[in-house]
């Protein structure tokens, strides 16, 4: 079992380990196994499947602390990011849910949190606030007291944000029963006891308005969510937009929040935005539906409003498979064997972009043809219609 | 080789003449025998210190007719001083923008000067101009000259002396303008030292500042010497036997303030008195009577090396 | 007077005197444009993180604190910023932290400007201004070092070339045109 919350929950073969991969024998789990589910032969394997509809669930990736950064990241051996935390609190961690620092393994006594790690940083180009580390920072510090009481907490924070339902409840708990101190400002500096190991912070407590200097013996950092690796070659293929702090864009940031603008491709969890479990969750079962409504008609309703390419106009230049956002035009082949593009109606918007880059006007958007558009502007421009107009201003007073 | 301009500033010609002396000669026949002209028009950059602080469109103008001079001559202009590399390279900076270009263009004919940058090779008909370039001597050293020329030309290595290195902010900082060197891990100078045979050796909060920027120690003088009492007190706590700097006006900042708060005090030089040192010049020409500190406990240190 | 007394009571009536409630008289709503104007970011984009206090070196050593003096421009409480804008050693370090990225030290740039306008003009200013009209240097030449320089086998400091009066000149000139010497009030009225 990787680890106990292992989604699915299988035994897999750990090829390093095993026996059977180093010498060649062994097998005995073969034998032992009733349900003969066990298989050393197989391999990884590429496959290609057709499906109708996608959901683009890739999470995120944590931010990596700087090289040379403030923070020490790679200079200390007790500044952690939380990460690592989590590893060394999990009950089937390395250290079976022991808190120790390390550089010594032994359990630090003061432990310092510092927020916003690699985001709501314009130098970094990270703006965005990743939503989660406030409220894992708070989670986590509850646990450290609830193993060790004694250990001293204190939070660098910039603001708290505790937005879910619960969480400003669990905010206020933490710092009335268990005590944790909560520190306004951001640190400044870091900086080592050689001997001891332990760090120093230098901050301004900007409530206080003082600058203060604290000793820690383990430094969280709470790194912040970065898009996950994928994302930039997930959406080229899939034809998804970014958006500027480089997760998927939605459709439309209230009304279509699971969709994209390829139909039949659905966003759930940290790949559209940074979220905790339950929003991720929430937003998974949204695109599940979504996507099932689609699946379970087994027809898809487009709207009428599409283009149509003539074919004895066009030359095949293929700029409006380029300049499509929604992949719809095609080049083929026709009968006399000439390059001629082709709309795919099911995935055309009817957005008219091709229609108007097309050098040889070969294409028109239905419903809205050069004339219908010529002349509808003749009639609203025409003096009858102006003196309408002018009129109705008149009366409303304008 | 590129053509340089000398650019020393006021502090180097007025205080310190020893560092004039050791860049001209590490710059000269003696040394790398660059391409360096003086161009005795140049007046104070202006400090940024005094005129970018109470009126940028001045020190604008006073830094453009200093550009000016460099750009009628084809040269790039070689700083010896993180002062006037900030002026300097951010009037530079201003200048790209047509508008600021024009606007100070319209004062200096006064003067008969217009900036227009340097001509660079003409695309058809239109000609291309480049901003004037400003240079640091410690990145001219570092990266014109390289650190193995450096090292070629270090006919007495400053073996056992061991150097603690002050970059000054405005070599470093802001990064908007500049990207010379890493401004959290600045390497060059510390480069440069080593190539000269002596060993940098790292101290806590080598990047802080010496105290004596943008008019502080003109203005409260104790507030700068009690920064570069920390300064100092990190690094004699890791027993150095010298400062080097790149900032004659850091330079004058460790120097005038040491007496402020120690007897001996730690001597301090610029990295071309440092580079002429180990290229074997004569330690009498480079000046050191004129500085406050002395220099004798390392120079006798060198000596018995 | 019991130790207790005095330290709870003296003082207290100037406290008293002292106006210690903020009201909308004070506060000048265009502080943060005026900033704007002379080169400073938008300081109504602060994030008061604090960051910027911790990395100065400056604040460790007085009470100033970067941030609270941003906080009284994003207020446009310009008295607050008056006596301690000139200690800024412009070293940019609050610039390279900051995750705003607003630039702490040109707002105290600005903030000098500001100052200056106002005629609060620190005496080492005039004192350079003039050195640079008169010198074409902002530091005052030295006979002495003029005698060492000779001694190395330098030539004079540009200031006692006599060619270098044209150079006073053109500083004269520009100096003149930007109404620098007006504004700092130079010693011996530039004449053109
Ligand atoms: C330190 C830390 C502590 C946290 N603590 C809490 C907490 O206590 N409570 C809480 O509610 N939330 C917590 N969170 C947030 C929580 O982790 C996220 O909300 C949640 O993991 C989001 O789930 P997801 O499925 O969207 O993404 P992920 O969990 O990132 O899952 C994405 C999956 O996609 C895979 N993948 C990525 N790219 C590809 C690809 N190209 N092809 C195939 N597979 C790919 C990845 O390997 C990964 O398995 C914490 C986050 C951090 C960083
Ligand atoms: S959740 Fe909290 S720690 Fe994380 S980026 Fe937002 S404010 Fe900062």
């Amino acid at each position: 079992m990787p680890f106990p919350q292992a989604v699915p929950l299988k035994y897999t073969i750990d090829r390093e380990n095993c026996l059977h991969f180093k010498t060649g024998k062994c097998l005995l789990c073969v034998k032992e196994c009733t349900n003969k589910a066990i298989d050393h032969k197989m391999e990884d394997e590429v496959l290609d499947l057709k499906v109708g509809t996608i959901i683009v669930a890739t999470g995120f990736q944590t931010y990596v602390p700087m090289k040379k950064g403030v923070y020490k990241y790679w200079e200390y051996e007790n500044v952690i990011t939380a990460l690592e935390l989590e590893r060394l609190l999990n009950a089937s961690g390395p250290t079976g849910g022991h808190l120790i620092r390390p550089s010594d393994q032994k359990t630090p006594r003061r432990v310092a949190f510092i927020q916003c790690v690699g985001s709501r940083n314009k130098k970094i180009d990270r703006n965005y606030c990743s939503r989660v580390c406030c409220m894992y920072a708070i989670k986590n510090a509850q646990i450290i007291k609830e193993h060790e009481p004694d250990t001293e907490i204190t939070v660098y924070y910039n603001d708290i944000r505790a937005f879910g339902k619960g969480f400003e409840e669990l905010y206020h708990r933490v710092r009335e029963e268990f005590g944790v101190e909560f520190f306004r400002g951001r640190p400044a500096k870091l900086s080592e006891n050689r001997e001891t190991k332990s760090i120093m912070i230098r901050a301004e407590e900007t409530l206080l308005n003082k600058i203060t200097e604290r000793e820690f013996d383990l430094i969280v950092l709470s790194v912040g969510l970065l898009p996950s690796e994928g994302s930039k070659r997930i959406g080229k293929t899939l034809g998804l937009s970014l958006s500027s702090d480089g997760f998927f864009a939605e459709a439309h940031p209230k009304l279509r929040p699971v969709d994209t603008a390829t139909d039949g491709v659905f966003l759930a969890g940290c790949a559209q935005s940074p979220k905790d479990i339950p929003d991720s969750v929430a937003q998974a079962k949204a695109a599940a539906s979504s996507a099932a409504a689609i699946m379970f008609s087994g027809k898809v309703k487009i709207e009428p409003l599409t283009v149509e390419v003539d074919e004895s106009l066009c030359v095949g230049c293929g700029l409006c498979v380029e300049q499509c956002p929604y992949g719809a035009p095609e080049l083929i082949q026709n009968e006399e064997g000439r390059t001629r593009a082709r709309i795919i109606e099911a995935l055309c918007h009817g957005c008219g972009t091709c229609a108007a880059s097309c050098p040889q006007n070969a294409i028109t958007a239905k419903q809205f043809t050069d004339e219908q558009i010529c002349s509808e502007l003749v009639a609203a421009l025409s003096p009858s219609s102006q003196a309408r107009t002018n009129g109705k201003k008149a009366e409303e007073g304008v | 080789m590129t053509p340089y301009a000398y650019f020393f500033g006021c502090v180097i010609p007025n205080r310190y003449p020893g560092v004039e002396y050791a860049v001209r000669w590490v710059c000269g026949k003696e040394g790398y025998d660059m391409d360096v002209k003086d161009v005795p028009d140049f007046s104070c950059c202006p400090v940024p210190g005094i005129f970018y602080s109470t009126d940028k469109e001045t020190w604008l103008l006073l830094a453009t007719r200093n550009l000016v001079l460099a750009q009628d001559e084809r040269r790039e202009i070689l700083t010896v001083c993180n002062g006037c590399l900030t002026s300097l390279m951010k009037a530079s900076e201003y200048l790209k923008d047509p508008k600021s270009m024009g606007k100070v263009n319209r004062v200096l004919a006064q003067v008969g000067k217009k900036y227009t940058g340097v001509p660079k090779k003409s695309e058809g008909k239109r000609k291309v101009f480049e901003p004037v370039s400003v240079r640091h001597y410690i990145e001219v050293m570092a990266n014109d000259i390289g650190l193995e020329a450096i090292m070629a030309k270090a006919k007495r290595p400053l073996k056992n002396i061991k150097v603690a290195v002050h970059y000054g902010c405005h070599y470093l900082r802001p990064t908007e303008s500049r990207t010379i060197d890493d401004p959290n891990n600045p390497v060059l100078l510390d480069k440069i030292v080593e190539a000269c045979g002596a060993t940098s050796v790292d101290y806590e909060d080598k990047l802080d500042c010496c105290g004596a920027g943008g008019g502080v120690r003109s203005h409260v003088v104790d507030l700068a010497n009690s920064l570069t009492e920390d300064k100092c007190r990190n690094i004699s706590a890791v027993g150095a036997d010298c400062i080097v700097t790149g900032c004659p006006f850091c330079l004058l900042q460790f120097d005038n303030a040491q007496k402020a708060f120690s007897k001996d005090g730690i001597p301090v030089m610029h990295v071309s008195q440092f580079q002429a040192l180990s290229m074997g010049i004569d330690p009498i020409s480079l000046g050191f009577d004129t500085h406050h500190v002395s220099a004798h406990s390392l120079l006798r240190k060198l000596r018995g090396a | 007077m019991g130790e207790v007394e005095r330290t709870f009571i003296s003082g207290l009536k100037e406290e008293l005197v002292e106006e210690k409630v903020i009201d909308e008289s004070q506060l000048d709503p265009d502080f943060a444009k005026e900033i704007k104007k002379y080169g400073g970011k938008d300081v109504m984009t602060f994030l008061q993180c604090g960051n910027c206090t911790g990395v100065c070196p400056i604040s460790l050593k007085i009470d100033y604190k970067t941030r609270s003096i941003i906080k009284y421009c994003q207020f446009g409480l310009k008295k607050y910023t008056l006596g301690t804008r000139w200690v800024c050693a412009t070293c940019y370090r609050c610039y390279e932290h900051c995750p705003a990225d607003i630039n702490p030290a040109e707002v105290m740039i600005a903030l000098r400007h500001i100052a200056v306008r106002e005629g609060v003009i620190p005496p080492f200013i005039k004192v350079a201004a003039t050195n640079l009209v008169r010198y074409g240097q902002s530091v005052k030449p030295d006979e002495e070092i003029n005698k060492i320089r000779k001694e190395l086998g330098l030539g004079d400091i540009h200031t006692f070339n006599p060619d270098f009066k044209k150079v006073l000149r053109e500083i004269s000139v520009l100096v003149h045109a930007s109404k620098y010497d007006k504004l700092i009030g130079i010693e011996d009225e530039v004449k053109v």
